[in-house]
């Protein structure tokens, strides 16, 4: 059992390529569910499952509590049965726009989800690609969630894992150095949504979950 | 806030019903007309001889801007007047500049190498801001360090991440929101120079949140470039669409027998489309009509995107001339403008693309052109 708040801020490390995670001092482990299918990882910490192709089969498949990342208004009838039974958090995710993400919150908890397993990903473009959508409905959840209980959830925010993606982040014709550059972006693009309100950030690089958590 | 015209009214004589209802005192035919013009600051407060005293302190209060504005040059620095981008937006980009210390020998290629370096966010190059000499008097091309702090700024040397942050959050809040004099002026963090990671990080978070100007200590342009991306997008105006110019884009090298794509101006229609397109393994073109900013269906129901604009970008870019490709691939969404656009524009032949941008790689993959 563990418990997401409302407060404060929690670093998922995306875990890919087999790494070695003993030492590393993440909040939460992500992991898509491609990977999750041959087992979950040897971890007391919070699971996070990954992907647009997760089905109710595999969920239930599930021997302990997870966070399942995510579900859309596209499959939420399918999965949200599964996910109730097995008592697991779910990212319930809806594109930039606040008016979306309420509707499918409420026709979550209406199919009988506990509010307390509900974390909301509101979509966030990369940095410098529209990042500042997202970014402004993060803050205007935070500044709404108090006095409307179907907005009043934790935030996630994959928006390192977007800014990644980049020509900035991947171009080797770009002043500098390729790998010291998509760490920063990685960084900023983490920094900026702890700004805005996020309370997951999910992270790439092993060395930006110690300068993330450095700064709290 | 500021006032509206109905918020003033209601002070005035007209609205309380009193004696001097529309005097026309004040040169307006009424005292609505003169509230309306008050709010837009378009007339003086004394020109109404019967202002009460809760008007007058109430209106001078929200006129007065919460925090001041102080130039170097061009730049402008501070004269915010939110906490929050969506309520308004956010005026004067969080000026970065990098502190040159000229007691060291090789300041004089520091310098160089700070004016050297540039980037294209937009289309437009953007670099460094400021450099500012250390152990120097100010010069005609830079300012000292003594002369940034003279300029009146709310210089803040930075400690521990906590402690700057909550600072740089109270100062604005108090000047936002109880538009206090004591906070007005503009804020400068002068970052700790330890791990760059880590100065990242925290200068990310204080360019948000609430730094007027931000100086390092060292220049490293591997942390300028995402400050430059990240300030990009929170200081855009959400009142206004975010556009990119039309014209012809290039991916990969293309040749004159390369595909042509066509989208509109809308910035994130753009982003979208020209990622997939840098990510084929063909080079291609990118033909962006001027549609005002607008996605793609909002375009075309706007009336923005019309075969006659989109033959007059054809022409203006010289296409039929440049280059021998005759088939241009449109967004899938506009696939019953096909044959119209053919009419219009004879040379070409355009071809339904797809509706998703994520979808171009499949579809270049599988159609025959």
């Amino acid at each position: 059992m563990f418990s997401i708040s409302k407060k404060g801020i929690l670093f998922a490390f995306y875990y890919t390529n087999f790494q070695n995670i003993d030492d590393l001092d993440y909040d939460i482990l992500a992991i898509s569910v491609d990977i999750a299918k041959d087992g979950l990882p040897d971890t007391d910490k919070p699971i996070m499952i990954c992907g647009e192709n997760i089905n109710s089969e595999f969920v239930k498949s599930l021997d302990r509590e997870c966070i399942i990342s995510y579900v859309t208004e596209k499959n939420y009838k399918q999965l949200i049965p599964a996910i109730i039974e097995g008592g697991h958090y779910v990212v319930l995710k809806t594109p930039i726009d606040i008016n979306l993400a309420k509707e499918l919150n409420i026709l979550a908890i209406e199919m009988g989800l506990s509010r307390d397993k509900i974390i909301m990903n509101t979509d966030i473009g990369g940095l410098g690609y529209g990042y500042e959508y997202g970014y402004s409905i993060m803050e205007k959840i935070v500044q709404e969630r108090n006095n409307d209980e179907y907005l009043d959830f934790p935030l996630i925010s994959e928006a390192p894992l977007e800014s990644l993606k980049t020509k900035e982040a991947k171009s080797l014709n770009i002043i500098g150095d390729q790998f010291i550059r998509e760490k920063m972006i990685e960084l900023t693009a983490a920094s900026g949504a702890f700004a805005a309100g996020a309370n997951i950030v999910v992270i790439k690089n092993p060395e930006s979950i110690d300068i993330m958590k450095g700064l709290i | 806030m500021e006032m509206t015209g109905l918020q003033i009214f209601k002070y005035l004589p007209a609205a309380k019903k009193e004696e001097n209802s529309n005097c026309k005192k004040c040169g307006c035919p009424t005292c609505m007309m003169f509230a309306l013009k008050l709010a837009k600051q378009n007339i003086a407060l004394d020109k109404c001889p019967y202002i009460c005293d809760e008007l007058r302190q109430n209106y001078e209060r929200s006129i007065k801007h919460p925090q001041k504005t102080i130039e170097i040059g061009d730049l402008k620095i501070g004269g915010e007047n939110v906490l929050y981008r969506h309520e308004k937006t956010f005026i004067n980009p969080t000026t970065l500049g990098i502190i040159v210390d000229c007691a060291k020998s090789d300041y004089k290629q520091k310098i160089r190498e700070i004016k050297d370096f540039g980037i294209n966010i937009l289309n437009k190059r953007v670099g460094v801001d400021l450099i500012v000499l250390k152990n120097s008097e100010n010069s005609s091309d830079f300012i000292s360090l003594s002369g940034i702090k003279n300029l009146g700024l709310n210089i803040i040397e930075e400690t521990d991440f906590q402690t700057t942050k909550n600072l740089l959050i109270d100062i604005r809040t108090k000047a936002i929101v109880e538009k206090d004099d004591d906070f007005s002026a503009p804020t400068c963090v002068i970052m700790k120079n330890d791990n760059f990671y880590s100065q990242c990080a925290r200068a990310s978070f204080y360019l948000c949140k609430y730094a007027n100007m931000i100086l390092f200590e060292e220049f490293c342009p591997e942390m300028i470039i995402p400050l430059l991306m990240l300030r990009q997008n929170i200081f855009t105006d959400p009142q206004k669409n975010l556009q990119v110019e039309g014209g012809l884009y290039k991916f990969n090298n293309p040749d004159k027998n390369s595909l042509i794509f066509m989208t509109t101006n809308f910035a994130l229609t753009f982003f979208a489309v020209s990622n997939e397109l840098e990510n084929l393994d063909v080079p291609s073109y990118l033909l962006v009509v001027p549609s005002d900013g607008m996605s793609v269906l909002t375009a075309w129901s706007a009336q923005t995107f019309t075969p006659d604009v989109v033959k007059q970008t054809l022409e203006k870019f010289e296409i039929a001339k440049n280059i021998n490709t005759r088939k241009i691939i449109i967004p899938g969404l506009l696939s019953d403008m096909c044959e119209e656009l053919h009419e219009y524009c004879p040379d070409f032949e355009f071809i339904e693309g797809t509706k998703e941008a994520s979808d171009i790689e499949d579809f270049v993959k599988r159609t025959i052109f």
